[in-house]
Parts: C-alpha cells; structure tokens; sequence
C-alpha cells in the first residue's frame, strides 16, 4: 500500500477520485455542524452564549494536533523509506496546520476575554499550543530555507519528528499542571462529559474540518508533484540541449 | 444572544475568513501548478521535436 502510493501518477489519481467527497464533506460538514451550533444549539448554564465559540475552537485544536502527528507519520515515512509523497504531503499539510493552530488560538482568546477575564494567560495548554504554531510556522520556514528540496525535505522531516513530542504535553498538560483551562471533556476513557445537543454539532464540526483538510491537501498535494515534475522536465530539457 | 455576541460572531468570521482564504490560495496555487506543468511539457515536446526534425 505505502509503495503503491509513492507512485506520484498513481497518488493524484487516487486524489482526484476521493476530492470532490472530501470537498462535499467539508461543505456539509461546516456548513451544517456551525449552522446548528451558532443558530440552534442551547445555551450553557455556565458559559451562556460564548458556548458557541467552542463549535469553533474545539474541532480546529483538534485538527491542529492530528495534522502535526499527520506530518510526523509522513515525515517518519519519508525519511526511512525515502517516500517522495510522503514528503510532500507533509509539506501540503503544514499551512493547513498552522491555519487550524492560529483559529484555535484566536478563538480561544476570544472565549478567554469574557470568560477568564483576560485575553491570554501564559497556562500550560495555552503556552503549548502556541509552540506547536511556531513549530508549523519553523516547518514551512525550513521548506523555503534551502536552495536544495532534498536538503530542505530532511531538515524539515526532522523538526517534525522532533516537534511531536509536544503533542503529548498539549493533550495531557490540563493534567500534568494545575491550568487555567479546563481538562478534557469529550475524549475521556469515561466517554464524552457534554450533553448531546452541543456534542452532535461539535462533532459534525470535526468530521468537516477533516473532510476541509483531505480536500485541501489534495489541492495542495496536486500543485507540489506537478511543480517538482515541471522542474524535472525543464532540467532535462536543458541537459538534452547542452548535451545536444 | 446578549452581552458576548460579538466574541462569538468574531470567531466565527475569523475561521470562515481564514478557511475560505487558504482553500481558494490552495485552489490558485493548484491551476498555476497545472499551467507551469503544461509549459514545461510544451517545451520538453520542442526540443524532442527540433531534434528530431535537425
């Protein structure tokens, strides 16, 4: 399977037929799951309506975090098999990433101010969510860092590999230290602590944002091979001519 | 939906804004990619052609 997909030719194609689903999920998905979460959902006995910005915050931290460990899989898989795709759809995914990363940090500070009192505050979850942004923002800048797509590919895989450690202080630093913001509340071993009515459009939510990161990989991943194989084609044409 | 609609209505724009946003640069990014390839092709068929032709 993972050889089967370092076949470029075969990997767009493979794209292709799965993005126009990736792109219907993603419409339906955000377009239903925030539509019932701002318009429908009830209001929190504790929060009121600022509960509504967590249909927001709470799927794109999610995705912050899937995307890295999506990026340290591929970027694992580059480096010891020496996977073209892999490379690059770990490049594809990092301004996809980032994106996810800045929406939850933004949001989260738009929830903070009238709840907390405060716009920021330098806790844990907070500190290391705004690692894991500079970490994607140090990936893209490795990427454009080196003349050489080799060299680049290698520093970068390794960051990513490196930078993954944090993926297990963001998920368990609301235990590890005593943090301002609240500990998990839907993944828990305990299954998930929200009432139904927020839980559903929080989780058609996430199920779009996954569809909106399938879809735009595949935009983005389509651009890179097509890219490097017109850089190919350019270098042997130019080979041809002086060797011609 | 009282005192803190403007939070939320911020959020929201902010992540529309910037979804939207990196889906269409994905979009252009993509047909600009599929002209560079076209071109590069274009060119690699001349050469073939022009040596084939001397």
């Amino acid at each position: 399977m993972l050889h089967a997909l370092a076949n470029p030719a075969r990997f767009l194609r493979l794209m292709g037929a799965i993005r126009p689903y990736a792109a219907a999920v993603a419409v339906i998905g955000l377009v239903v799951g925030l539509g019932w979460g701002l318009l429908y959902s009830p209001p929190d006995y504790q929060q009121g309506e600022t509960v509504r910005i967590m249909y927001i915050h709470v799927p794109a931290a999610w995705m912050a975090m899937f995307i890295y460990a999506a990026m340290a899989v591929a970027s694992a898989t580059a480096l010891i098999w020496r996977h073209p795709v892999a490379e690059l759809a770990a490049k594809a995914s990092a301004p996809v990433g980032a994106a996810f990363t800045l929406i939850c940090l933004i949001t989260g500070s738009l929830w903070g101010k009238p709840m907390w009192g405060t716009w920021w505050v330098w806790d844990a979850r907070l500190t290391s969510m705004l690692i894991l942004f500079f970490l994607y923002l140090g990936y893209i800048a490795l990427w454009e860092a080196f003349d050489d797509p080799s060299r680049a590919g290698r520093a970068a895989a390794i960051l990513a590999l490196v930078g993954a450690v944090n993926l297990p202080i963001i998920k368990f630093s609301v235990d590890w230290w005593n943090t301002l913001h609240q500990p998990a509340s839907v993944m828990t071993l305990a299954g998930p602590k929200i009432h139904p009515d927020i839980l559903w459009p929080l989780l058609i939510t996430a199920i779009g944002a996954k569809g909106y990161y399938v879809w735009v990989l595949s935009l983005r991943v389509r651009a890179e091979i097509l890219q490097r194989q017109a850089r190919i084609l350019r270098f042997s044409a130019a080979t041809d001519r002086r060797a011609g | 939906m009282g005192g803190h609609a403007a939070f939320v209505w911020l959020s929201f724009a902010v992540a529309v804004a910037l979804l939207l946003g990196l889906a269409l640069q994905s979009r252009l990014g993509m047909k600009a990619a599929e002209r560079e390839h076209a071109e590069a092709r274009q060119e690699a068929g001349r050469d073939n052609e022009g040596r084939r032709g001397a």
